[in-house]
């Protein structure tokens, strides 16, 4: 096994609690959602990720085996204003949404209305999710370096937990985010903010390669392949 | 008297034609130049679509640009049908208060797909009450991740809950195929009308819905398949 391949962080433990396991597919099914918590408590996977409609259901399934449920809300392209996701954010911690996961109106960002949406809804995310771990999602790919740092420092100064980088959302339009331009906002975020990975990752050693970029989280429903990835991890952990 | 280039792209066989589409400026990326490009390019055109798609944040903008040549649409819950019913409707409410008068309903899918037909009507039948028919809503079932049965039980839940409009995709990743509209045409007749839409970028595809009948089609490429429904009739007036 080659330097770059060679599992990090070192243990699948380690890597299971990084792992946010996400189910955000349009056609997840009531048998998904159910899978997806006992999947997480079985590989020890703290939270799980699911749209908005679903962090009730997940809710039943995920809280008798003390699994933390992480609502995406705005989910995926998040261009609405941000009275109303912050409604959203309201009715998914009545839900039972432990960690709130939120699009930002990307293309409101890109067209400078940043004191009029950008700023109101990354302040006010914090706010609602009271205390709660927050995670703004973007798509760094269509951002360039500038635009990158200012977003990181926006997300600081408002208190928010994690940057993610992308929505892993496949619409074939958007090109997947660079090596460059995660490098850029781990150098910008510091220690201050965390950074997250969300979407498909395959192969799984590529989980490996944005950890040791500097990616502290990964929301991704490839949970099962990545920890399979490790040499000493039992299916039957 | 021979007709001009121009006389033919202005006929009202030609306007009739581009008038059946909605143009869609959607997406996480798409920014306000991007939206007042997409405008343009409709009024330029100097055709009157159906309506003009766009994301919630970009409709008063549109509303005042467009200057009522088209209707102006925003979809609800898009792409995915994931929000929570209670976020649809006031997503709803507020489009009835700024002037969205055209909208794509994406159903909650978890239920259509755990055969659920009980909360798909209900679903249906919360939107229409809110309604009152202030907003032409389509309802939009992801019909590619269906089977028959499936695609047939869901139409009936938008029917029995009051509805009569079903769009068949989302048009993000999967498109309609006119087996699709075959199917819905056959067991609902003319009750439902079908908007196909997704990937629907050239007339021969086109040709194919409308013998089902439909009136209504969504496509991104709406200006370049009016330009090969132009030189068809070009072609078909040169030989006559």
């Amino acid at each position: 096994m080659s330097a770059n391949i060679d599992p990090y962080p070192a243990t699948w433990h380690e890597m299971a609690s990084r792992i946010e396991y996400a189910d955000l597919r349009i056609d997840t099914q009531e048998r998904d959602l159910r899978l997806l918590c006992l999947e997480a408590e079985k590989y020890r996977i703290p939270v799980v990720v699911v749209n908005p409609v679903n962090v009730g259901l997940a809710y039943q399934f995920a809280q008798p085996c003390g699994i933390k449920v992480a609502a995406a809300v705005s989910y995926p392209v998040g261009a609405y204003i941000p009275q109303s996701k912050m409604v959203e954010v309201e009715d998914a911690i009545i839900d039972g949404a432990e960690i709130i996961y939120m699009v930002m109106a990307v293309g409101a960002y890109l067209s400078g209305w940043i004191d009029l949406f950008t700023r109101p809804e990354i302040t006010s995310l914090v706010q609602v999710a009271g205390g709660r771990p927050t995670r703004l999602i973007t798509e760094a790919s269509v951002l360039n370096k500038d635009q990158q740092r200012e977003l990181c420092r926006i997300a600081i100064e408002a208190g928010v937990d994690d940057l993610v980088l992308c929505t892993g959302f496949i619409s074939g339009k958007l090109p997947p985010v660079s090596d460059e331009q995660i490098a850029n906002i781990v150098e910008a975020a510091g220690n201050k903010i965390g950074v997250a990975y969300m979407g498909e990752i395959d192969p799984p050693e590529r989980s490996f390669a944005l950890m040791r970029m500097g990616v502290t989280r990964l929301c991704t429903p490839s949970a099962r392949n990545i920890l399979a990835a490790y040499p000493d991890f039992s299916w039957a952990a | 008297m021979m007709m001009t280039d121009n006389d033919l792209r202005y006929s009202s066989e030609v306007m009739a034609f581009a008038g059946m589409f909605h143009y869609g400026i959607l997406g996480i990326e798409k920014t306000e130049a991007d939206v007042r490009s997409g405008i343009q390019r409709v009024l330029d055109s100097g055709y009157r679509l159906t309506a003009v798609d766009v994301e919630l944040i970009y409709v008063p903008m549109t509303i005042d640009m467009i200057g009522g040549r088209a209707t102006v649409h925003s979809p609800i819950s898009y792409p995915l049908g994931n929000l929570t019913l209670k976020k649809k409707l006031r997503d709803l409410e507020d489009m009835m208060r700024i002037g969205v008068r055209d909208s794509a309903y994406c159903l909650n899918y978890r239920y259509i797909l755990d055969h659920r037909w009980d909360l798909v009507e209900q679903e249906v039948r919360a939107a229409v009450e809110v309604n009152q028919g202030v907003i032409a809503i389509e309802y939009n079932i992801q019909a590619t991740l269906l089977n028959d049965y499936e695609i047939i039980q869901a139409c009936q839940a938008i029917e029995n809950g009051g509805a009569n409009t079903v769009k068949l995709n989302t048009g993000y990743g999967w498109g309609t195929g006119p087996e699709e509209v075959a199917l819905v045409r056959r067991v609902f007749g003319q009750r439902l009308d079908i908007h196909p839409s997704g990937n629907i970028r050239t007339l021969a595809q086109v040709d194919e819905f409308l013998k089902y009948n439909v009136r209504i089609i969504h496509s991104m490429a709406v200006f370049e398949i009016t330009e090969e429904y132009i030189a068809r009739l070009q072609q078909q007036r040169s030989q006559s």
